[in-house]
């Protein structure tokens, strides 16, 4: 890599993310005024402290935590569409799986974010650097949490890079580089939500969490809940460029998303089995969410919209005609976005916490800051994703190149993703 | 946080306020002083009971008998007769730390 060419292909970043539309000011600015909402609660938070949300000794980890592992998820999805397009050597989904690996890597941006801002003392976070602190590897696991995580960003952002830059140059990618990369993201990606399931899982005084179940209801509820996000996306991008998306990958997707819908329902069903016929002091929890405990009944809503919700896509999925719709299968996304997203976040984490280990019932709503910094944050992810699709796009569709390049024809560069 | 089974770590969610006359000065610099907002806890084995001559609160409930707490320089203590009787471990022992808490075996 020449270091001229770099900075060519720097600036034409630059370029490519400072001409856009009306339309595309305008979302930039939406993201920005989030971005800067979230970053005065967050100074908010550390000037007073945590006691600004809504956790409490009781409720340790909230709103955060939920975003958190439910984005694991969505960053663990590209994997859904990696294992077809590679393994199979499926036409229709091998030009989209960039889409796919630029959202992992948004959704782990998003990831990192929510851990660090639940942090306590964020001064203490260099503590984890290895040089300068210890990372408590490989007992804790947390740590092995970080290492995954970060691991697969660097992966993916590896790839992305690289296909980027080879279709700016108009060079074949290294062939060696991109496929021994996008088989290790496989394993990878399975790994980050396994790790995250088990941070849950371990923990035995939480017999919510402390089921065997619990890795692979994640994985299914991500494999579905991934590629709804991604779905609308490729609509939105073959909307507003060129780019060609068949019509059969989205179907494709579809039908793979109703698959995993199936196992997660399954999974949950078993569960409930599980706790409802042993009907022990477990059970508690599982009341909590279902069907409320005496008076406290705020999560019953909850649990009971996303069964819905995630019912009404498989059904809308699994039907070749309603998925073929671009209606209905519209409708099957939102809800199976809102769907994992409640069943991931709040209805994952509140019950396992409430009631506490010794009995006591504490309701938590997010609170503002919470809110806020939350929506920060998912700005920064949308504003990531944003940025890097308009650099992304125009290179693969060979309308931007660089100059020494520029005579060489549009396909030499032009890699399969 | 999320992972003790008795409910006795506590977070300071915010900085926390105690009446300066609710504060015992004559400590050491490692000993009960207020700590700062965005940490756990520590123990503190009860100070405010141990002073008055109590068990701390999880020795005093625990149901089975299998905390013990008292001052090791007494020889009369009953937390003398236990290390002296049962067999105890104590964990990394050979840093050399002397740590002051001992496991028991119970037969």
């Amino acid at each position: 890599m020449h270091p001229r060419t770099f900075i060519e292909f720097f600036a034409g970043s630059l370029r490519a993310v400072t001409r856009g539309n009306v339309w595309y000011w305008l979302w930039i600015a939406v993201l920005v005024g989030l971005i800067a909402s979230g970053a005065t609660a967050y100074l908010r938070q550390v000037d007073q402290g945590l006691a600004v949300t809504a956790m409490r000794d009781q409720v340790s980890w909230g709103f955060y935590i939920g975003n958190f592992t439910f984005l694991v998820g969505v960053a663990a999805a590209a994997v859904v569409l990696v294992i077809p397009a590679y393994i199979y050597r499926w036409g229709p989904i091998r030009e989209i799986v960039i889409f796919g690996e630029l959202l992992a890597v948004s959704a782990i941006v998003m990831c990192l974010l929510f851990v660090f801002v639940d942090i306590g003392r964020p001064d203490r976070f260099w503590h984890l650097l290895p040089p300068f602190g210890r990372l408590n590897w490989p007992q804790s696991l947390l740590a092995w949490d970080v290492v995954v995580l970060n691991g697969y960003f660097v992966v993916n952002f590896v790839v992305v890079t690289h296909l980027v830059y080879s279709g700016f140059m108009r060079q074949p990618y290294s062939k060696k580089l991109v496929w021994s990369l996008v088989f290790l993201s496989i394993p990878m990606a399975v790994s980050i939500h396994t790790v995250t399931a088990f941070l849950y899982n371990g923990l035995p005084a939480r017999p919510f969490w402390n089921s065997a179940l619990l890795a692979p209801m994640f994985l299914a509820s991500a494999f579905c809940a991934g590629p709804a996000i991604l779905l609308a996306l490729l609509q939105i991008i073959r909307k507003s460029t060129k780019f060609e998306i068949k019509d059969e990958a989205i179907w494709k997707i579809a039908e793979l998303m109703a698959y995993a819908m199936f196992l997660n329902l399954f999974l949950h069903g078993c569960e409930l089995f599980k706790e409802y016929y042993s009907d022990t002091e477990h059970l508690h929890n599982t009341l909590y969410l279902w069907v409320g405990i005496g008076e406290h009944k705020g999560l019953v809503p909850y649990a009971w919209t996303a069964l819905v919700l995630n019912s009404l896509a498989f059904a809308l999925f699994i039907l070749p005609r309603t998925r073929k719709n671009p209606w209905t299968m519209n409708i099957g996304c939102a809800a199976v976005y809102a769907g994992c997203y409640i069943e991931k976040g709040m209805a994952l984490i509140l019950p396992g916490l409430t009631p506490d280990t010794l009995g006591e019932i504490v309701p938590y709503q997010p609170s503002m800051t919470e809110l806020q910094v939350a929506a920060g944050v998912f700005a920064v992810g949308f504003l990531v994703y944003t940025l890097m699709l308009k650099v992304a796009v125009p290179i693969a569709l060979g309308e931007v190149c660089a100059r020494s390049a520029a005579d060489r024809p549009v396909d030499a560069g032009h890699h399969p993703a | 946080m999320a992972a003790c089974p008795y409910g006795a770590r506590r977070f300071n969610w915010a900085e926390p306020k105690v009446d300066a006359a609710a504060i015992n000065p004559d400590t050491h610099w490692l000993g009960n002083r207020p700590r700062p907002k965005g940490v756990v806890e520590k123990c503190t084995w009860c100070i405010q009971r141990t002073r008055q001559g109590r068990y701390p609160a999880c020795v005093e409930v625990c149901p089975a008998g299998a905390r013990k707490f008292g001052n090791l320089l007494d020889p009369q203590s009953e937390i003398r007769a236990v290390i002296e009787r049962k067999r105890i471990l104590i964990l990394k022992a050979e840093l050399n730390t002397l740590p002051k808490f001992y496991f028991f075996y119970g037969t």
